[in-house]
Formats: C-alpha cells, sequence, structure tokens
C-alpha cells in the first residue's frame, strides 16, 4: 500500500524527449513535472476507477441503507442511554431511571441499560424496579470493572436498607410500643438498619434526644445512612432545629440530587418556619420528579392547606389515600389528616 | 500475537482498495496525472498509485494523507450504521458485515511508510519549499511512522475499531 510519484517513463529505445512521455506523439506542455501532451495529461488526470470497485461500493452503499433504516431505533435507544448516563454522572437518579425505562422498553435483557437501571433504582430506593433489572442480567457477565464497582457500590447502598438479623428485627417489631425494651434493644445490635429502626419507633414516641444519640452512632458507623439521614432532618425539624435540618436534607441531596423525599422534607420544614415561598418551591420540585410520590403529594397538601387552598390540599389527601389503599400503609395519611384538618397545630 | 502483516492485509483488503482509490481521488481533485493504480496484490506493498509530483505542497500533503481523511470518514460512516446493534447486543448477519468492512477501512486510514518518504522527499527534502512547509510536514512523517510502528501492537485495527464502534456511541452520548 503504497502512493508513489512516477519520476518519468521508463527508458525505451529511441525515447524522444521533445515529445509526450507517455504517447511519443504530440508535443508536451511545459511547466509540468512530467512532460505530457495536453491529451494524455487530461486522460491521466481522470484515470478511470475500475467497474468492479464501483459495484462494489454500490454494495456496500445498499448494505449501509438497509442497516441505517434499522439503525433508527437504536439511535433513540441511544440517545436515552447516553440521557441516562449523564443524568447518573450528575446523581440526577429520577431523570436517569426514567431514560432507563424507555431503552429497556425496547431491549429488555440490554446489560449496560439494566446495570444502570440497578444504580438509579437503587439510589431512588425503588426496591421493585432494581429486583427487576437485577434478575434480567444476574447471569450476564462484563469485564469493565469501572461498571460493575458501580452497580456494586449501588447495591450496596440499597442492600444496607434490609435488616440482616431477622430474628432481632422482629424483637424490636415486638418491642414498638415498651421504650424500656426498645432502648435494651440498643446495644444488643450492631446492625445500622436495625439501630435505625429503634430510633423511629422512638421518634414516633417523640423522646427526640434519644433518637439523635442513636442516629449519632449510626451516622458515625456510616455518614450516608439514608434512612438515618432522614430521621435525623424529621427530628431537627421537630426540635425547632431548621437550619440543621435543611443541612440533613442537603446530605440526602448529596447522594441523590433528585431525592423526592428530601425536596418534600424541606418544604416540610420552610413550612414550619413559616418561610411559605421556599416550601411551595420545594414541594412543586418534589411533585415535578415524581407526582405519584405521596411524600411529595403530602408536601403540596401541606402548602396548599397553609396557602387556605383546602380543596386542592383535600384532594391531594385522597389521592394519598388511594395509593394508601394498595401498598396497605397508612403512615402518611395518619400524620397529614390532624394537620389539614386543623386538629393538630404544625407550627 | 505476532502475525505477519501481508495476511493483515489480505484479511483486511477493502481497507487497502479504498486506501488507494482515496489517493487516486485526491490526484484527481488537484488534477494530478495518475499513471498505474494497483488496488490490491498478494505481496509487499499490497497495493500503490503512480503519480506525477503534485506542483504544490499542500497537495502533496493531501494527496499523502488522502487515506487518513477518506478510510476514517467511510469507516465512521459504515460503522456508525452498525454499531449501535453491537452496542444493543442485537447484530445480526448484515452488522456483521459492515462492521468488518468498517474495521478494515479503518485499519488501513494511517498513511503507509511509502506515503511517509514520498512526502519527505518531496517537502522536506526539497530546496524549493518553504520553511513553514517543512515545519508543518515534518511531524506529519513522524506521525505516520508512529503509526507504521503502532501497527505492530495492532494500533490500526485498534484505530479502526474505536472509529468504527467507539465513536458513533461518544457522538451520539455527548450529543445529548
Amino acid at each position: 500500500m503504497q502512493e508513489n510519484q512516477s519520476t518519468g517513463a521508463s527508458p525505451e529505445n529511441h525515447f524522444n524527449e521533445s515529445l509526450c512521455a507517455n504517447c511519443q506523439l504530440n508535443v508536451y506542455e511545459a511547466g509540468h513535472a512530467i512532460n505530457l501532451c495536453s491529451d494524455c495529461r487530461q486522460s491521466l488526470i481522470k484515470y478511470p476507477v475500475p467497474k468492479w470497485i464501483k459495484f462494489f461500493a454500490f454494495g456496500i452503499l445498499a448494505v449501509m441503507v438497509v442497516s441505517l433504516v434499522r439503525t433508527q431505533l437504536y439511535i433513540s435507544a441511544a440517545v436515552h442511554l447516553g440521557k441516562a448516563e449523564n443524568a447518573i454522572d450528575q446523581k440526577h437518579f429520577v431523570t436517569a431511571q426514567q431514560e432507563l425505562a424507555l431503552v429497556i422498553n425496547k431491549f429488555p435483557d440490554d446489560l449496560t441499560a439494566n446495570g444502570y437501571m440497578m444504580i438509579a433504582s437503587a439510589y431512588n430506593l425503588d426496591f421493585a424496579s432494581y429486583a427487576t433489572a437485577y434478575g434480567r442480567i444476574a447471569n450476564k457477565k462484563t469485564e469493565d470493572e469501572s461498571f460493575l464497582n458501580r452497580v456494586d457500590a449501588a447495591s450496596a447502598y440499597i442492600d444496607q436498607n434490609f435488616p440482616k438479623d431477622t430474628l432481632m428485627y422482629k424483637r424490636i417489631v415486638a418491642a414498638a410500643n415498651n421504650k424500656e425494651r426498645l432502648l435494651a434493644l440498643t446495644d444488643s445490635t450492631k446492625e445500622i438498619a436495625l439501630k435505625t429502626h429503634i430510633a423511629n419507633y422512638l421518634y414516633e414516641m417523640k423522646d427526640y434526644e434519644r433518637v439523635e444519640s442513636i442516629i449519632n452512632n449510626v451516622l458515625a458507623v456510616d455518614s450516608g445512612f439514608y434512612q438515618a439521614l432522614s430521621l435525623m432532618s424529621a427530628v431537627k425539624r421537630n426540635t425547632g432545629k431548621y437550619d440543621e435540618a435543611i443541612a440533613f436534607c442537603d446530605r440526602l441531596l448529596n447522594i441523590n440530587a433528585q431525592d423526592v423525599y428530601a425536596f418534600s422534607q424541606k418544604a416540610r420544614i420552610e413550612l414550619k418556619r413559616k418561610h411559605d415561598k421556599e416550601a411551595a418551591v420545594f414541594a412543586a420540585k418534589a411533585i415535578e420528579l415524581d407526582p405519584d410520590n405521596d411524600s411529595a403529594i403530602e408536601a403540596k397538601a401541606m402548602v396548599d392547606y397553609f396557602a387556605g387552598k383546602k380543596k386542592e390540599s383535600f384532594a391531594s389527601l385522597a389521592k394519598i389515600r388511594s395509593h394508601e389503599i394498595s401498598k396497605g400503609d397508612s403512615t402518611i395519611s395518619k400524620r397529614l389528616i390532624p394537620i389539614i384538618n386543623g386538629s393538630e397545630i404544625y407550627r | 500475537m505476532f502475525i505477519p502483516g501481508i495476511l493483515i492485509s489480505i484479511a483486511t483488503f477493502p481497507g487497502v482498495i479504498v486506501h488507494e482509490l482515496a489517493h487516486q481521488l485526491f490526484c484527481r481533485l488537484f488534477r494530478v496525472p495518475v499513471f498505474e493504480v494497483c488496488y490490491f496484490r498478494v505481496e509487499n506493498p499490497v497495493g500503490y498509485v503512480l503519480h506525477e509530483p503534485a506542483p504544490k505542497v499542500y497537495q502533496t500533503v493531501f494527496i499523502s494523507v488522502g487515506p487518513f481523511i477518506v478510510n476514517t470518514l467511510l469507516c465512521f460512516i459504515i460503522g456508525f450504521s452498525a454499531s449501535l446493534q453491537f452496542k444493543f447486543e442485537s447484530a445480526n448477519i448484515l452488522d456483521y458485515v459492515l462492521m468488518y468492512l468498517a474495521i478494515s477501512i479503518g485499519a488501513h486510514a494511517f498513511p503507509s511508510t511509502g506515503d511517509a518518504n514520498t512526502l519527505w522527499n518531496a517537502v522536506v527534502k526539497s530546496k524549493t519549499s518553504s520553511w513553514l512547509s517543512k515545519a508543518v510536514v515534518t511531524p506529519i512523517v513522524g506521525f505516520i511512522y508512529m503509526g507504521a510502528l503502532g501497527s505492530f501492537f495492532w494500533l490500526d485495527i485498534i484505530y479502526g475499531g474505536a472509529v468504527a464502534l467507539g465513536l458513533p456511541y461518544l457522538i451520539i452520548k455527548f450529543l445529548v
């Protein structure tokens, strides 16, 4: 494979240097490196491309057109996958999950899309989507270490929310209404998920001092433990330490920049200190991220209630209750009802 | 693993054809007469173009590095039509054919050492070339020799694979 410059025509017998070096018939044109007549120069400039090459090129073109038609579907999927990757890089896990759902809709078993779905859903604490994505690629292998490490980190993040010691978990649930037994159990386990569970029950008993003490120990072990951070933000809100409460929400947003709970919590904190405009912004942000999220709807209901829009507030409550019927958990409506019917003074 | 270059050239012959065609097309573009073209043969060099020396330095440069431009572009265009199918693990036989063509063409994008010699003799060693031309062409020749050296480590094939498979997805990722 080479591009060679000719140094002139081959030496021949009776070669006439005053004539064209190619045809030896006409007088050559002066001013060029090789002495060629006008006709030879023109024909050699247009040195023919063989027909077989043209057919070859046409064949490639035909195959390419067919393939490009098919590629449209893949371009769309690749665009959504690219958006999801960018969103994950920016910790915008809600956007990432939405984009990945579009990719997986077209390519249900794709390793990359499902791997990223595991990451996004883990940080969104969407256990169902995480489990589905995991099931689809559990038997697939990849040599991309960096990708694997990210999936593993996300898996560890979601995994920490599940208690390992199920016997102890049952003992804690059994002691839910007994403060003394709960406190005794606190020292019986080193598992941060279980300690946080105990703290949760103590929070419901409004023993905020003990909750703080337990959660501080938990955060000393894992400063990014989601449930501990969210519980601490609620404790700080209820004890009137609003800036600290907001700071805990920001720590949640540092893990997941689109954490719907963190935005909803911020709205509730701002309402508590009568910053209604700021609260409305946070509630709107939470609803924008996930209109069906009960925490977001709760925040909106509270913002509407304190803005005098009681009708809208009760409509939001109805929406939450319809969700709770299918979930079998009425925690949010139970704490919202007394606030919006005026039986509990929130602020 | 060492595989003789000639075997790689045989396996990737479409790239050799496009490489020589690129030299020829740039000659035609600059109205430089071509005396002979060998698109492919089973000996070293596996292809060549004999042409009159170009009157201008930039023409000489473009004729020499023409394959880098044409092969890279074709490698990308053909690769683009098939690469995303590989990304989503749903490539069919057509996609495999296109990817073979794309990588073969991309693998022959680097100008040969023969091209580098031509460029060196026509520009750097020429007494009529300006210092600026020599300053521009010298690193190009160095780049070509680096590429030739890199082919011992499959750089040419890696380049073809990167342009055909990696570049389309990278472009989409950075455009979104």
